[in-house]
């Protein structure tokens, strides 16, 4: 057993209103600069759509991730046979248009129009070239447009559904859609790590933030096509890869990264898990069917007498063992099974896990008159309006049981709490859909209270950074003793 | 010292001058050097002979002499590291050699006809099917003549149809080829001299190219046409290897959608 400490997230997809609130604190701060325009290191889907990069979850085209050869993982776009005749050239990487053409508007136009019978208007103009363009698309060019024909029909998570359920997910009076907040998932297995030939990513020994070395990155853009969530951008000004550093100068400072803070819904968790990383290979290798339950597996109990102590013998401090028993990710994820990760199939070991989201109950038209199919408000959650097989291709590798269960308790908590504050539900069938969703009471209030009444410091549990120590390995923080200090510029002497 | 000199001198004029000039053997490409200096002063000579180029320009002797060459416009040739010094002691080897009671007899007899093998050994020489002795690089690497054809030979030297007539026949044929003077072919033929053998057979080759009434055809156009043809063909075959590679995902999303 190596213990290592990983700072994880969690997301809670029930509570996302779309807001994009994220993206703009993220877009703020990190990204925009000369070169940057076009990337998002946090950005916002809407569900079913193509998400930014197009189709970015369709591997045919992209070639991200992992996958299985003989048993062996290997990188499905760089193995050592690709990587030779497309050393010039890797085909596997989105193209501006699949990202976007960032654009802005002339805004002085606004105010040097010449007098005139219409209002003048600001015309967009290109940030890559400075024309005027016509625009085509943007990164969240299918917001809150479920059942569009170009964008939410060519989700490649639908390809899965029976020709029936995407008519039926796509009639007017079914139309569903929730909110997919998607940002660098600072994977236990990273692609983009293991892609690169100059060696300029890393992954970082005491929190396991992913990271680029912009004076080691030699524009291979191998991590670019090697992400499966397409979340490292190629910076066209520099030259260098970007990527989202989950702002660590400020977790390094006790505070959450940007994104985290600036949400709205509240939706994010952020804290420490300590794992396994003698098993990383092993889990990430399992058959697809048990990858979430494998990587469960590799996350360790914080409070396990024998974690601790081999915590301790790996050198990490009690600070960060201290908030590993106090991470709000650790109970999504281990103890209620509510928090599934992304694409798990990619099987890159992502490291922030997404509680699946409650839909709405579907409803059918009488003639004119469009009215819910069930009395039922809390409906079987299979009667839901975004089909379990849609979500399970997104949150479940293909399966549904994970996503299954965690609906099911979600909408067992509700049952619950109902019955303590409304009333309406009797005891009996509270407990029972308890009983059903493998949720005891106290459980149940626990996740009420994790989802609903969360403070900022129970959400956000940022270990110590230790940075202190951390310096001195590669410092002497000894070195200017007794040699700098008063005069410094011009030391003061005898003339 | 002075012999030594002297020697150094001889070797010069030998690598040098001698296959355009004779001293008392008769013009061949340029005048006979013999007496030179009673034509001309000392200091004329050695400023024309660092710098012909200004000289033929602008004097007008120097203008009479450039008339008097074969077809009036063999130009002399500036030679690499030329100084008034070499040019000075190169005078002084010519009025020694012009003091002596004969020069060299004429090299080549104008009225022994060439075999038709030496002809076709010329050719063999000409494209390289037949290498030389000394190692020299063929004639083809740079030049051409109407026989080959433009896509024959090289376009890096003058087409060689009539350079029998531009070099002054035979004996200034014969000359060059034993003592190439130009910038560009001293420096390749220096330490590879053709043999006699190779070169009769060459000029046996050329006395017959002569005959063409015209130069090599110019190959330009016909040139960039098939590397255009090639260029795309390539184009062509890359685009069919690797036509499932990946190009764009929207744009054909939303082409698809408008069907």
């Amino acid at each position: 057993m190596e213990v290592r400490s990983q700072i994880a997230m969690t997301f809670h997809l029930d509570k996302c209103i779309g807001c994009h609130t994220c993206s703009i604190a993220c877009k703020n701060i990190w990204t925009d600069r000369k070169g940057t325009e076009y990337m998002w290191w946090n950005n916002v889907e809407t569900k079913p759509g193509t998400g930014y990069p197009t189709r970015w979850e369709d591997q045919t085209n992209y070639n991200g991730g992992w996958e299985l050869q003989n048993g062996k993982l290997q990188l499905k776009s760089t193995s050592r046979s690709k990587i030779i005749p497309n050393i010039f050239h890797n085909p596997s990487m989105p193209t501006m248009d699949d990202y976007y053409e960032p654009w802005t508007y002339k805004y002085q136009e606004l105010f040097d129009a010449p007098e005139g019978d219409d209002q003048p208007t600001a015309r967009p103009i290109s940030m890559v070239t400075g024309e005027y363009i016509d625009i085509e698309a943007g990164p969240n060019w299918d917001d809150d447009l479920s059942g569009s024909p170009v964008y939410a029909e060519n989700d490649p998570n639908l390809d899965a559904l029976s020709a029936d359920v995407r008519k039926q997910m796509f009639e007017i009076q079914r139309l569903s859609f929730f909110y997919l907040p998607r940002m660098c998932n600072h994977c236990l297995n990273p692609a983009c790590v293991a892609s690169c030939p100059s060696g300029a990513l890393y992954k970082r020994g005491e929190d396991g933030i992913v990271l680029v070395n912009q004076q080691r990155c030699r524009a291979w853009r191998s991590c670019i096509a090697a992400c499966p969530y397409k979340k490292v951008y190629f910076n066209w000004s520099t030259g260098k890869s970007e990527k989202c550093i989950l702002c660590y100068p400020r977790l390094e400072t006790k505070q959450p990264p940007a994104c985290h803070h600036s949400c709205v819904g509240r939706i994010r968790y952020l804290g420490n898990v300590l794992y396994d990383a003698s098993r990383i290979e092993e889990v990430a290798s399992v058959p697809k069917d048990q990858l979430i339950e494998a990587q469960r597996s590799l996350i360790l109990d914080p409070n396990d007498p024998e974690v601790i102590k081999a915590a301790k013998e790996n050198g990490i401090p009690d600070g960060v063992i201290t908030s590993a028993q106090e991470s709000p990710v650790y109970e999504f994820v281990k103890s209620w099974k509510l928090a599934v990760p992304l694409h798990a199939e990619f099987r890159t070991l992502p490291m922030l896990f997404y509680v699946p989201p409650l839909s709405p109950v579907m409803s059918g038209s009488d003639g004119e008159i469009t009215s819910n199919e069930t009395e039922d408000l809390f409906h079987d959650i299979k009667e839901s309006r975004v089909p379990i097989q849609y979500m399970a291709e997104i949150l479940g590798t293909g399966a549904t049981a994970p996503v299954e269960y965690a609906l099911r308790k979600q909408f067992a908590v509700r049952m619950y709490r109902r019955q303590l504050t409304v009333g309406d539900v009797d005891e009996a069938t509270a407990d029972r859909a308890l009983f059903e969703a493998d949720c005891s009471r106290e459980e149940a209030e626990a996740i009420y209270r994790l989802t609903s009444l969360a403070k900022y410091e129970d959400r956000f549990v940022i270990p110590p950074a230790q940075r202190e120590q951390a310096i001195e390995m590669i410092k002497d923080p000894l070195e200017h003793k007794q040699s700098v200090g008063f005069g410094f510029s011009s030391p003061p002497m005898r003339v | 010292m002075a012999s030594a000199q002297d020697q150094d001198a001889e070797q010069y004029f030998n690598t040098n001058c001698k296959a355009c000039h004779t001293i008392g053997a008769g013009p061949i490409l340029g005048p006979d050097l013999k007496g030179v200096l009673d034509r001309q002063s000392r200091e004329w000579l050695v400023e024309f002979i660092v710098d012909p180029d200004s000289k033929l320009d602008s004097d007008p002797y120097a203008q009479e002499l450039l008339a008097a060459t074969p077809g009036g416009a063999v130009r002399m040739i500036p030679i690499a590291g030329m100084t008034p010094l070499i040019a000075n002691s190169l005078l002084d080897y010519i009025v020694a050699q012009s003091g002596a009671a004969a020069g060299p007899p004429p090299p080549v007899e104008e009225a022994v006809p060439f075999t038709a093998e030496q002809r076709e050994l010329g050719l063999k020489y000409f494209t390289g099917a037949e290498s030389f002795r000394a190692g020299a690089p063929s004639c083809s690497s740079c030049h051409t003549t109407a026989g080959l054809g433009g896509w024959g030979g090289g376009a890096l030297g003058p087409d060689l149809t009539q350079v029998m007539s531009r070099l002054g026949g035979r004996v200034g044929l014969t000359g060059w080829l034993a003592n190439p003077a130009s910038l560009t072919m001293q420096p390749v033929f220096k330490d590879h001299k053709l043999t006699p053998g190779e070169i009769d057979a060459l000029v046996a080759y050329l006395e017959n190219e002569s005959e063409n009434p015209e130069d090599a055809p110019s190959v330009t156009a016909s040139f960039l046409g098939v590397g255009v043809i090639v260029a795309i063909a390539i184009l062509a075959l890359f685009g069919f290897l690797w036509k499932g590679r990946y190009t764009a995902t929207r744009i054909p999303m939303v082409e698809k959608s408008k069907r």
